[in-house]
């Protein structure tokens, strides 16, 4: 990798994005199967009867997302797809571990999620061909919102009424319409910047523009936010409001958007501080979980006890007990990591997640139109925040709301959404690439 | 297994994790620094302690009015050696409007502007280009004149003023 003596060729450059993302890849199924193979160690002392064909798989799903990036995206960043591998992947090992029934259909779901990547890759040539579907986008993504409101076909499931029952599958479609709404939200704030830019209202010390620009997008975040409040689901609503505000803040450079944006959401937190008991209730297990740790604080003190067990190393893969944790496999992934990797592991899947951050927002400048700029950034951020919102919970950084860490834990309609906000994103990165 | 065996293990998978986020990294770097280190990529040992350029102490030898300007690649991916004449105006970017289309993914769509200015020397004027353009190594903000022998860098590719 030196570019000592001709530093016009540094060795990175000349070789092409695809062979560095095949290398990635491979040195990502190697920790993989070796973490893999060593929960199996210590936990059995022996590897599965099942290792082989697992690892066939594994390698099997890496390789079809390679070749269909290599055939339909070939200019597209090289990180992408390794860094969503790894999480995916120490995700799996995890979800392996917690519970073998669980991780089958985590398996299968991970299966769609590439068939679906590589087939928006195959569809979906020029992103800006959505624009023209944006408000059909939007009442798209409204709709699935609603879905698990219908009788019957809709089900509340620990408190979130967010679930949609169909066959023997739990479908969150509220999942997929964080992706539809940012479409929405890219393709809307690309034509109306401009307008939105300018400040026409003075309110105290803030300018703002004149508020008939908003209505469709404000419609949109409001019914959005409605829904989502009276399901209950308030780390989506969280998600949304961030996703917001973080799109508006970069499609006019205006600080007077965040500001009003922050602030009024936390007069909303006051205000629903004090209306609602659910809300009251994990504010004060946040604030003291240890108050009543056998009870409402549990999950919590669970997680903080595990990660205090997995200190710097942790206990081993295999050998801590992560499933103590309420809903290990999913919401509190990150503390059953913790556990067992330490705070090594947590801090690579932390890394891989500030990587990817970083590489969505270099494909957003690199964009070829201000739409697909737009649309990578609030991807990104959606994903980003995601993240930070879930381990936040874990950690104590905030109070805990139930959201996936995007890829890492176990959920079809979270991993299939995340598949298909990084196939949006490579074909983003492959247009910005490629000589206009 | 013992638990000696399995602690290093575990230090094992914990050392290949990070082998694969520094090997993220040192892609990531390069793709960053790839332009940056052609910027500073020395072409010619050429003093130049100020910007401030155009004056005429080093063009007397060349009569600037019926110059045929022209830039010629010394370095860069492809095309080392071809030239292409200034005429009245020279855009040089990634899109396939410009008079010439350089591939590359550290040129912006429309990256950099010559032209010949009202005493007939060419202008260099840099279209707001995501990387930049540098002459003789010097970050390009303003429009500025370029002598013969000077040095322009667009991305990966290197002209020199002839």
């Amino acid at each position: 990798m030196t570019a000592a003596g001709t530093v016009r060729t540094p060795a990175p450059r000349t070789m092409s994005p695809r062979n560095v993302e095949l290398g990635l890849l491979l040195l990502a199924f190697v920790v993989t199967l070796s973490a893999s193979a060593l929960t199996a160690l210590g936990r059995t002392a022996d590897l599965p009867v099942d290792f082989v064909p697992f690892l066939a798989t594994l390698l099997g799903l890496l390789v079809a997302a390679h070749m269909a990036v290599r055939r339909l995206a070939p200019m597209a960043n090289p990180v992408l797809l390794p860094l969503v591998a790894i999480l995916n992947g120490l995700g799996y090992v995890m979800i392996a571990r917690l519970d073998p029934d669980l991780a089958a259909n985590q398996a299968a779901w991970a299966f769609l999620g590439v068939v679906g990547f590589t087939a928006g890759l195959v569809v979906i040539r020029d992103p800006r061909r959505l624009e023209p579907y944006r408000y059909t986008l939007a009442l798209l993504g409204v709709l699935l919102l609603l879905l698990p409101l219908l009788p019957r076909v809709g089900v509340s499931i620990n408190g979130a009424r967010i679930w949609l029952r169909v066959g023997g599958f739990s479908i969150q479609p509220g999942e997929f319409a964080k992706v539809t709404l940012a479409v929405f939200l890219a393709s809307f704030l690309v034509e109306k910047r401009a307008l939105l830019r300018a400040s026409t209202r003075r309110v105290g010390p803030v300018h703002l523009p004149d508020a008939k620009h908003f209505g469709p997008m404000l419609l949109a975040l409001g019914v959005a936010m409605m829904i989502m409040l009276a399901q209950r689901d308030l780390g989506s609503s969280l998600l949304f409001f961030t996703l917001f505000i973080s799109m508006l803040y970069m499609a006019t450079e205006r600080v007077a958007f965040v500001a009003v944006g922050l602030s009024s959401f936390a007069i909303a937190a006051v205000v629903a501080w004090r209306r609602f008991d659910h809300v009251q209730r994990r504010v004060d297990i946040w604030i003291d979980p240890f108050a009543d740790a056998k009870n409402a604080g549990f999950q919590i003190a669970e997680a903080a006890f595990a990660l205090a067990d997995g200190s710097i190393s942790g206990t081993g893969l295999g050998l801590g007990t992560p499933a103590k944790v309420p809903f290990a496999a999913t919401d509190m992934i990150f503390a059953a990591i913790g556990e067992e990797l330490g705070l090594l592991g947590a801090s690579a899947v932390l890394a891989a997640f500030v990587l990817l951050c970083a590489t969505g927002f270099r494909i957003a400048t690199n964009a070829a139109s201000d739409f697909e700029s737009l649309l990578a950034a609030g991807l990104t951020a959606l994903l980003g925040f995601q993240a930070f919102v879930i381990i936040g919970g874990v950690i104590r950084v905030l109070p805990l709301t139930g959201v996936t860490l995007p890829f890492v834990s176990y959920g079809g309609s979270s991993l299939l959404a995340n598949y298909a906000i990084l196939g949006l994103l490579l074909r983003i990165s492959d247009r910005g690439e490629r000589p206009a | 297994m013992s638990d000696a065996v399995l602690t290093l293990l575990k230090w094992c998978v914990l050392l290949l994790l990070y082998l694969f986020f520094f090997r993220v990294m040192q892609v990531t770097w390069a793709s960053l620094q790839a332009p940056a280190k052609r910027a500073l990529t020395p072409t010619a040992a050429k003093p130049e302690p100020t910007g401030r350029r155009g004056d005429t102490r080093r063009t007397p030898a060349v009569p600037a009015a019926d110059h045929a300007w022209a830039l010629a690649v010394v370095e860069g991916e492809a095309g080392i050696g071809s030239v292409h004449p200034v005429g009245d105006e020279l855009t040089i970017g990634r899109a396939a409007g410009c008079h010439l289309t350089l591939d590359d993914t550290y040129v912006s769509q429309f990256h950099v502007r010559i032209s010949l200015g009202s005493d007939q020397r060419p202008v260099v004027e840099d279209l707001a280009s995501t990387n930049g353009t540098y002459l003789n190594r010097q970050r390009v903000t303003a429009p500025v004149i370029a002598a013969v022998g000077d040095r322009i860098q667009v991305g990966s590719t290197v002209f020199e003023v002839r």
